[in-house]
């Protein structure tokens, strides 16, 4: 087992040193760093000077390791726009992206999970046929459009809820639901197949020969074993919910770091849309690595072989 | 082969197949029979109502330049489906290659594949598509390109674990014993019993890629006008919903109507070829090729 999560520890790094790379390289796609991100105008005594200040006029390989070995202590440099650390900056607005993912990813489970074992156990009725047209509607409505949608009328028509901010509980609702709708149809699909896959299996059978209620067969055993690949997949798909930020709280003016990278790339502060990147994909690659690790302390078969 | 005639068993299926045959219809007929210019401007008919109003004019209404939304609508299907089929074509081929040398050659090939695979599925694809696209500038080809970057793992990822179970078989085994090289091996033999998984994935993968298209042309990274997609509209349209709700609705609803479609269609692909599943009941699984992607705004 310690040998599992030591190669699991190597893995996560080199991953890590792969989302470095990446990072390293965006702003190094046209070439030259300095005019992306001083833009075109600049004059070419303020590139050199930003080329030999950023020490870009040295080798690539030197560049990536002083990048590196810089951003494991903790500097990713300066913002152009705020003139801060930009670790500063992006930890200040990291609460609000949490706080929004966490309140969807609640929303998901708690409404997802219900509806999934409801429609499988009452599969083919009335019921699970509207509740999986309705899914099918919610994957296929752009979220943004949905925003827009939920603005206009709870926001403005009814005004229920304030259309942008952070605030209160009330603040949170139409971003975290407009959220929730990446996860949740993906969430129903699993929950339900995965109840439906468990409800065919044999040792359904030996219950139920055995006298065990349904309720009882289905409380017990089904759900208990259906919940893994559904744990597995909204751990993974956290990710989802870091990436779908991005548009949501740009429409909803929700300060976190989605609406900091676009706000950053139209004030062309690539420097800080560089680390927010670098920030938001370690902890993407650090959540990976706890749902591996709680996966295989649910699940002890796959720690062995899962090399 | 009897998948053709198991698609088309499924009214959910056939329903998805027509829409989409609809869809492309009017993506490539030529424009001419418009009542309207897609492009034309005419403010002084600014944001009318359509149909619902008594405009049989303009049915779907016009929006905040006085441009019929019909016109649009149809117009901008056009763009919506190249982005998509392009990115969805560069992402499958590249996907497969990757997926059968992963698969194939197993050892070294397939660690690099793997964490290339792993490293790309840390980033947030929207926020890293975004950036990319501000540094390289909006256009056909970048955003193509971002999108099939955000797309070709999940081909590798299926094609991989297919090549590992085909490749234990007794025929593979077979075909090297009669001295069939590697290459004969992974396209004569191998590649022909993965080709459904990449057909049911790319179906998938395309609804998802309209999305996140329309996502990024809504951030106003996408084409550049007069070019226009659905998602733009919506972002056209943004501005105005107050007063014209149409003008965002109407490409809402028919990005809506072709993730649908696709999904409609993906679902008859995979159980017409996975006899185990409820092909007739319509089980939604996501236990299949679905299972480890959801879909982007």
């Amino acid at each position: 087992m310690s040998q599992w999560v030591a190669w699991r520890l190597v893995r996560m790094f080199l991953v890590w040193i792969g989302v470095t790379l990446v990072a390293f390289l965006l702003l190094r796609l046209t070439g030259d760093p300095a005019r992306v991100v001083l833009g075109e105008f600049a004059s070419p005594a303020a590139m050199a000077a930003y080329r030999a200040e950023q020490g870009l006029d040295r080798p690539w390989p030197a560049q990536y390791v002083s990048f590196v070995s810089k951003a494991l202590r903790g500097d990713l440099g300066t913002s152009l726009r705020f003139r801060e650390p930009n670790l500063k900056v992006i930890v200040e607005r990291l609460p609000a992206t949490l706080e929004l993912a966490l309140a969807s990813l609640l929303i998901s489970a708690l409404v997802g999970v219900p509806l999934g074992v409801v429609t499988a156990l009452r599969r083919d009725s009335a019921f699970d046929v509207v509740a999986r047209g309705l899914v099918l509607l919610a994957l296929g409505i752009p979220n943004f459009f949905l925003a827009i949608l939920f603005v206009l009328l709870f926001g403005v028509e009814l005004g229920w809820l304030p259309t942008g901010g952070r605030g209160g509980l009330g603040h949170l609702v139409m971003p975290a639901v407009v959220l929730s709708f990446l996860l949740l149809p993906l969430t129903v699909r699993i929950t339900r197949s995965s109840v439906l896959d468990n409800l065919s299996m044999d040792y359904v059978r030996t219950a139920r020969g055995k006298g065990v209620g349904s309720r009882a067969i289905v409380w017990r055993h089904v759900l208990r074993n259906a919940s893994l690949p559904v744990v597995t997949v909204l751990g993974v798909q956290s990710a989802l919910l870091l990436s779908g930020a991005v548009v949501t709280e740009t429409i909803f003016s929700w300060p976190g770091i989605g609406r900091l990278l676009v706000t950053s790339i139209t004030g062309r502060d690539f420097p800080l849309v560089q680390s927010a990147i670098l920030v938001v994909s370690t902890g993407v690659v650090l959540i990976g690595f706890f749902v591996d690790l709680c996966y295989a302390a649910l699940d002890p078969r796959l720690g062995r072989s899962r090399g | 082969m009897g998948v053709a005639r198991r698609l088309g068993s499924r009214r959910a299926t056939r329903v998805g197949l027509v829409f989409l045959a609809l869809f492309l219809a009017l993506g490539v007929w030529p424009t001419s029979w418009l009542p309207h210019d897609p492009t034309e401007v005419n403010l002084g008919l600014a944001n009318r109502p359509g149909l619902w109003a008594g405009n049989w004019s303009q049915p779907l209404g016009t929006d905040f330049l006085g441009r019929d939304l019909l016109s649009r609508s149809v117009y901008a299907a056009r763009l919506t489906l190249v982005i998509g089929l392009g990115a969805v074509t560069i992402a499958t081929l590249v996907g497969t290659v990757v997926g059968l040398l992963a698969g194939y050659f197993a050892g070294w090939v397939d660690e690099v594949l793997s964490w290339l695979i792993d490293v790309q599925l840390a980033f947030p694809m929207i926020a890293l598509a975004v950036a990319v696209i501000a540094v390289l500038g909006g256009s056909l080809t970048s955003l193509i390109g971002v999108l099939a970057a955000t797309s070709w793992f999940t081909t590798a990822r299926v094609v991989r674990a297919q090549v590992l179970a085909v490749k234990a078989s007794l025929f593979i085994e077979a075909a090297g014993a009669l001295g069939a090289g590697s290459v004969r091996t992974v396209f004569r033999h191998i590649l022909p019993n993965v080709v459904s998984p990449i057909l049911a994935v790319a179906t998938f993968e395309m609804a998802r890629l309209v999305l996140t298209e329309s996502a990024l042309s809504f951030l106003g990274l996408g084409v550049s006008s007069p070019q226009t997609t659905w998602g733009a509209m919506i972002g056209d349209g943004r501005a105005y919903v107050y007063e014209s709700w149409w003008v965002a609705t109407v490409p809402g609803l028919l990005i809506a109507a072709l993730v649908i479609a696709f999904n409609f269609v993906g679902d008859g692909l995979r159980d017409a070829m996975d006899p185990t599943s409820y092909a007739s009941s319509g089980r939604t699984g996501g236990g299949g090729l679905r299972s480890e992607q959801a879909t982007e705004p």
